[in-house]
């Protein structure tokens, strides 16, 4: 290309780019200008079954469309950000218990009313409730409830080598023992994941002392009392016994570890009630099918996390709201946007959720059992939903610096840098510094 | 002809004072953009890097310097200074030798140079998030790399490159220059490609065996191209965010967070924008150092 | 340069270009049986008919050509002043130009929002462009400088004798015999504006103007990830660029060879 081509070349291209600019300026225009027509700006990084959420609720409410949205994790939390205090945000936007509900929750609209006037204060789990409160106000409402405390097994793998559920660490060594020899790695772990790593952790100490970890957590016990420092001993014995494999400290939970358990490479993962339905209902597992090659023919079933301590009682569910839905109260679509929430939260959004497989975070709706796969599960699924009414806390440590400092402790004392009494000295630094 | 009396290398023949103005003209358009928008945010982070805010709100509260007191005496601050030079030092050095070596085979006679000289960029244009999702997959202990290193070894391979602590940055380092040497290769082709034959072929003549022509020609002829090397490759590194996060997320424990990463977690996950801001101070203020010493270095190099 | 080695010189190298391919092709290779798992081919169609592909190609086209041409106008422009022209005060326009370089994406993001709400530019393609402009300018004005810098003095000078003012030197001269910077520029700066994730993530908030990058996102939510499709993904957003780049290889080359003196 001579010069005087590539010149004119770059000129009509920048004429293209301007007039293309100019027009995608107008093209952001106001979400709801003709009467009759509104927009609800819906913003997630997880959402149960958005597309059956989003045509059942605008077949119900004609005049009024969803902009749906789904971010990753981490770029929605980037993205929240500017999306909020921008004209041009969500007008429904999901917020989960702990940082975001303590920094997002200002810039929601206060639910309060809502809730009496909509009779949501009678029907919502009261847990749901109140891990979405900010000073006493309601900043969101649940979207479905969920716990931690339980570990995912193959129930096929166990069935075929003869071996019964743990209930204890020494039950669960002798029980990896066996099914470390037929090939198959115990316990699927993803320890580059904070989160997963405090789920454990949590499921740990619920279990040596029960609730203990939650004054800790409100700085009225101090990290360095033996009991947490037990529970951080028992954390290292995982890795060191091998009931998690080498290797685990790459691994994030979703996809790789979660990978490994649907494609019968590992007999256990610790996750919570949520991985009900991508494991035993028939429709869930034709979604998570899709992300393994292997094809997943075992049957799943659930187990309280082993406790630490042989003739311990393992622990107690902990969780709430897995995720809430708040109103932005920059929204200027605001009825709208109510409809939306009492959908998602009080309506049939909540059977969805249900008839999914999640556990709703109204009281009054059951979780369906009628798509599983085995009979066995719908026991499982029934036990999960009575005890999550018995929840010693929550999942979430509503502190960032404290949440990233046990995590980053896990991770080290995982990997065998730091040792556990260390670990926990580093924690309580932290956790004496911040102010509650 | 009367011989013009010319200056020392490169410099100007005694321009006017008109011909001055408008050679300042010519740094205009770069210079609004830069500091326009590049500046203006340095300038707005050192005064977020006085506040206690998290970001959001509308208020941050003043502190003073606590952030940077707070940055002095923090562990992890100091820790990811030196992971993030460390992986600096290694992905330069080994990418200038790779890209050197690269720009002269593909200038030899050897069979396939061709296709060499295109897959050599190939890494580079790839997405991070690919590249990092790959070789995590390809550095698991029952990974394809384990398997390689075990039928040339003869003996079985099981080591977690990436969940190992005292191998992770080195497997980082290693992912780094399998991407980006097809970079550093690209500049030394242009540079090499300016080269004037007739040097080459003297020192021939003279005897020089390829490797003397290399180390006592070449490389002193493309010190230009070295020193934009090291400048650029220092300030990546300080830059390099994606590649860390996406594969090890600065574990395990804090053995490869490096300073970008620390910054992000400080800002997202903590909800520490005032101090994520002062943090960003200090890495400016490293590239810096690292940008006037390549003013300074190559302008007095040109003379 | 290099082509008259002699036999053992030539078996090294041809070992050496043996071992280099083969490092460089296997992590492709696997990335591309990666793309190919689970429904196989059909990956890419998946891909290409479920997201809103094109349209994200075209956005994607318009701001990397756009931010590549304001980058050689100012790079190339800033170069020549700095290492030709060198008026008092031009050291210092390097490093405020160099030091463009120096912040990091994440410090970056909240005054620039700040500013690009101001100006109302917000969810158009100049939110972009403007900011990927400025960031890429660095890099290019040294590349650039150095480039020139290395340019035979008497070229200039010779223009200059023959009664060129600066701008015809610059317009006649200069900017064919950088052809060869010019190519490199124009690949990078296209590279890095086209695998741009996070301005378009956070300034973009219409579907209708959103780019490539974020086509790999619609294969992933918090606890379901379809890392084939994703990786199918990928190899898509990267072949525009292998071919842009195999092909500005032969003009790269055609321009060295067309030599530059003389």
């Amino acid at each position: 290309m001579t010069f005087r081509t590539r010149s004119r070349a770059a000129a009509s291209l920048i004429a293209l780019a301007a007039s293309t600019a100019l027009l995608a300026g107008c093209a952001g225009a106001d979400p709801g200008g003709d009467d009759g027509s509104q927009t609800v700006t819906w913003w997630t990084w997880n959402a149960f079954n958005p597309e059956k959420t989003i045509a059942d609720f605008e077949a119900a409410n004609p005049d009024i469309t969803i902009d749906y949205k789904l971010y990753s994790y981490n770029d929605y939390v980037t993205a929240i950000r500017t999306g909020l205090t921008s004209n041009e945000g969500p007008d429904v936007f999901q917020v989960q218990p702990g940082e975001l509900v303590t920094n997002f929750g200002p810039l929601a609209l206060p639910l309060d009313d809502f809730l009496t006037e909509s009779g949501g204060a009678d029907r919502i789990n009261p847990e749901g409730l109140s891990q979405l409160q900010l000073d006493g106000t309601q900043v969101a409402l649940p979207s479905y409830m969920s716990a931690a405390g339980l570990v995912y097994y193959n129930a096929s793998i166990l069935d075929e080598l003869g071996v019964e559920v743990p209930t204890d660490f020494d039950e669960w060594k002798s029980a990896c023992a066996s099914i470390q020899a037929a090939g198959y790695d115990c316990l699927a772990h993803g320890a580059k994941d904070a989160w997963v790593n405090t789920d454990v952790y949590l499921a740990l100490i619920n279990s040596i002392a029960p609730g203990a970890v939650y004054d800790a957590i409100e700085g009225d016990a101090a990290w360095t009392d033996p009991k947490f420092v037990t529970a951080m001993e028992s954390w290292s014995e995982l890795f060191t016994s091998g009931i998690i494999p080498a290797g685990a400290t790459a691994m994030a939970e979703y996809p790789d570890a979660f990978g490994a358990f649907l494609e019968k490479k590992a007999a256990f993962i610790a996750l919570g009630t949520w991985n009900t339905p991508g494991t035993m209902t028939a429709t869930g597992i034709a979604v998570s099918q899709e992300t393994v090659t292997a094809t997943i023919d075992s049957v799943y079933l659930s187990a309280p996390f082993p406790a630490p301590v042989a003739g311990d009682e393992p622990t107690g569910l902990f969780g709430g709201p897995d995720n809430g839905w708040a109103v932005s109260a920059k929204t200027d679509a605001q009825d709208a946007s109510l409809k939306f929430l009492e959908f998602l939260s009080l309506g049939d959004g909540q059977k969805i959720q249900a008839s999914g497989g999640n556990i709703p975070a109204v009281t009054d709706v059951a979780v369906a059992t009628d798509d599983v796969v085995d009979e066995r599960q719908v026991a499982d699924i029934e036990r999960q939903q009575a005890d999550l009414g018995n929840l010693i806390g929550a999942r979430q440590i509503p502190y960032g610096d404290l949440a990233a400092a046990l995590g980053e402790a896990l991770s080290s004392v995982a990997a065998g840098t730091l040792s556990p009494a260390d670990a926990m000295a580093q924690v309580e630094a932290v956790s004496a510094s911040i102010t509650r | 002809m009367t011989s013009t009396p010319t200056a020392s290398r490169g410099a100007p023949l005694r321009p006017g004072r008109r011909i001055a103005l408008s050679s300042y003209l010519y740094l205009v358009p770069a210079l609004i953009l830069v500091v326009g928008v590049v500046h203006v945010g340095i300038v707005a982070n050192i005064g977020y890097s006085t506040l206690d805010w998290n970001g959001i709100s509308p208020n941050g509260k003043p502190v003073g310097v606590a952030n940077y007191v707070k940055m002095f005496t923090d562990p992890t601050f100091w820790v990811s200074l030196r992971n993030t030079l460390v992986f600096a030092v290694a992905t330069i050095a080994l990418q200038m030798i790779f890209g050197f070596a690269l720009a002269v085979l593909v200038r030899t006679r050897a069979f396939l140079r061709g296709l060499l000289r295109t897959l050599a960029f190939v890494p580079v244009v790839l997405a991070p998030a690919v590249v990092a999702t790959s070789f995590r997959f390809l550095l698991t202990p029952d990974g394809a790399i384990n398997g390689l290193l075990s039928s040339i070894t003869g003996q079985p391979v099981d080591q977690a490159w990436l969940a190992d602590p005292s191998t992770a940055l080195a497997a980082i380092v290693l992912i780094n220059v399998w991407q980006y040497t097809g970079y550093s290769f690209l500049i030394y082709d242009a540079a090499m490609g300016q080269i004037d034959h007739s040097v080459i072929e003297a020192t021939r003549i003279d005897g020089a065996s390829t490797w003397q022509l290399l180390r006592h020609v070449v490389a002193p002829l493309l010190s230009g191209s070295h020193l934009v090397l090291i400048v650029l490759g220092v300030i990546s590194a300080l830059k390099t965010f994606d590649l860390v996060f996406l594969t090890t997320a600065g574990g395990p424990g804090t053995t490869t967070q490096v300073l970008t990463g620390y910054i992000y977690k400080q800002v997202i996950d903590q909800f520490h924008a005032g101090y994520g801001a002062a943090l960003s101070v200090a890495l400016v203020a490293i590239a810096l150092v690292f940008s006037v010493l390549q003013v300074r270095l190559s302008s007095r190099e040109a003379r | 340069m290099f082509q008259h080695q002699r036999l053992p010189g030539r078996v090294i190298s041809q070992i050496l270009v043996v071992i280099a391919l083969a490092l460089l092709i296997a992590p492709l290779a696997m990335i591309v049986q990666t793309s190919l798992q689970g429904q196989g081919p059909e990956n890419y169609a998946i891909v290409i008919s479920t997201t809103p592909f094109l349209r994200f190609f075209v956005n994607s086209l318009v701001i990397s050509g756009v931010t590549v041409l304001l980058v050689l106008i100012c790079s190339i422009s800033s170069a020549y002043a700095i290492a030709t022209l060198r008026p008092r005060g031009s050291r210092l326009a390097m490093v405020l130009i160099l030091a463009g370089m120096a912040l990091p994406g994440i410090a970056l993001i909240v005054p620039l929002f700040y500013v690009i709400q101001a100006l109302g530019l917000l969810n158009t393609y100049w939110a972009v462009i403007v900011p990927l402009t400025a960031i890429s300018i660095p890099f290019g004005a040294l590349v650039a400088t150095n480039y020139i810098r290395a340019l035979p003095v008497e070229l200039y000078e010779a223009a200059r004798i023959d009664g060129a003012s600066n701008w015809t030197y610059f317009v006649r001269i200069l900017i064919p015999v950088a052809r060869p910077i010019i190519a490199v520029i124009t690949i990078f700066t296209f590279l890095a504006a086209w695998n741009e994730y996070t301005l378009p993530l956070i300034f973009i908030q219409e579907t209708d103007l959103q780019v490539l990058t974020q086509v790999p996102t619609y294969f992933q939510s918090q606890r379901l990830v379809d890392t084939p499709k994703i990786f199918a993904a990928g190899v898509l957003i990267s072949l525009p660029i292998v071919l842009a780049y195999v092909l500005m290889q032969r003009l790269f080359r055609e321009g060295m060879s067309a030599g530059a003196v003389k």
